[in-house]
């Protein structure tokens, strides 16, 4: 009797605490722009790791939304939004550093030349 | 203070084992969320250039602490100590972007610089070629209002036989018939002169000074004359205007006493226009 009863209490806590959890709309749409974002820049070619991470992530959220697993897919949601960002920041850091150090060089290149062809004084 | 009074000690010690108790309650995803947002913001270019990035990571810690207050299990709380840790990423990856621009910014001005200062040396050396070549046509003037002025100085002599022009001794090699350098320029102005004025006749006359036997004197003459026709033919003015005569020294133009009047007497006349041989 006691323990029916608490099953019967758990049982309505776990459909409460499913009711309470809707579908993470709002997160998944923040996931899906910002991955769909990285397919247009160079992030594939300077952070292939995140860029798996956050797409595998999102997949994985659709599937879990399939399977009405409302949490799980809210935190991979989430998840795959900081990681596609963080793809988007490194891709942006290395490129910057790229061209800094393409024009750092470029601009030795053209100090020696014009020292070269300096009048000599 | 409170080491004579036992029971407040105990009670002192109970606070303290709660305190314990309640760090090592503290999830160690927490703790690290807490402690990589706190190394964040020790970090000067975050400050700098990424002071949204750091408040988004900041927000993130929010979550966490708010989480670990209420009654979040375990998953949750890794799940929001997750997005603290890649938060905290992302606002130092876009410090170091917005620094290595920064610094492109300050290349990309130091470049024109380097570029503007190669153009200043380029014209520099430009005005220095123009200075140069400018210099080269004065001194090319010059000299050619030198040699005009050496040849009015001859042309000076109009006479009745027509235009006298006189090769001073000096442009003769001594006791000799050969020419001077200085000579042969003078006789290659003449010739220019003549070609260019009509191709009149030419008499090149021959004297000396009354030193040495008449003689010698007339052959030398004769001689010197004979040079100068050389010369002229050699600057291209036709043989059969040229009439060569040595005359020796009876047509002085000054004394033969002096020294300087000997010199001037000791001369190659050419006689321009002259009417016949």
């Amino acid at each position: 009797m006691s323990r029916s009863v608490l099953f019967l209490v758990a049982g309505c806590l776990g459909l409460a605490a499913c009711a309470s959890d809707p579908e993470p709309t709002a997160q998944m749409s923040a996931a899906e722009l910002a991955v769909g974002q990285l397919a247009d820049t160079s992030a594939p070619t300077y952070a292939l790791e995140d860029t798996h991470l956050a797409r595998r992530k999102l997949e994985d959220a659709h599937r879990a939304v399939e399977q009405a697993e409302n949490v799980r897919a809210r935190r991979l949601a989430e998840q795959a939004l900081v990681d596609a960002q963080l793809a988007q920041a490194r891709t942006d850091a290395a490129l910057a550093k790229k061209n800094l150090t393409e024009l750092q060089a470029s601009n030795d290149a053209l100090r020696r030349e014009a020292a070269s062809s300096s009048p000599t004084r | 203070m409170m080491m004579g009074r036992p029971i407040v000690h105990a009670a002192g010690l109970v606070a303290l084992g709660a305190a314990l108790a309640a760090c090592a309650a503290t999830p160690p995803a927490v703790e690290r969320a807490r402690s990589s947002v706190s190394a964040m913001h020790q970090d000067p270019l975050v400050t700098q250039h990424a002071p949204v990035a750091a408040a988004r990571a900041d927000e993130a810690l929010a979550r966490v602490d708010a989480a670990a207050q209420g009654a979040a299990n375990e998953a949750e709380l890794n799940h929001l100590a997750y997005l603290v840790d890649r938060r905290v990423q992302i606002a130092e990856e876009q410090a170091a972007a917005s620094d290595a621009q920064a610094r492109i910014d300050t290349l990309a001005s130091d470049r024109d610089q380097i570029l503007l200062d190669a153009e200043r040396w380029q014209a520099a050396r430009a005005e220095a070629r123009a200075d140069s070549a400018l210099a080269a046509a004065r001194a090319a003037r010059d000299r050619n209002a030198a040699l005009s002025a050496q040849l009015a100085d001859l042309q000076g002599k109009q006479t009745e036989r027509g235009l006298v022009l006189t090769l001073g001794d000096i442009l003769f090699e001594v006791d000799g018939a050969a020419l001077q350098p200085g000579g042969q320029e003078q006789v290659r102005r003449i010739a220019e002169a003549v070609k260019a004025g009509g191709n009149d006749r030419i008499l090149v006359e021959g004297h000396t000074d009354n030193r040495g036997t008449e003689a010698y004197n007339r052959d030398l003459s004769q001689r010197r004359a004979a040079a100068v026709r050389d010369a002229l033919v050699q600057d291209g003015v036709a043989p059969d205007l040229i009439t060569v005569r040595g005359r020796g020294e009876d047509y002085p133009v000054a004394t033969n006493d002096t020294a300087a009047g000997r010199q001037q007497n000791r001369r190659v006349e050419l006689v321009i226009g002259a009417p016949t041989a």
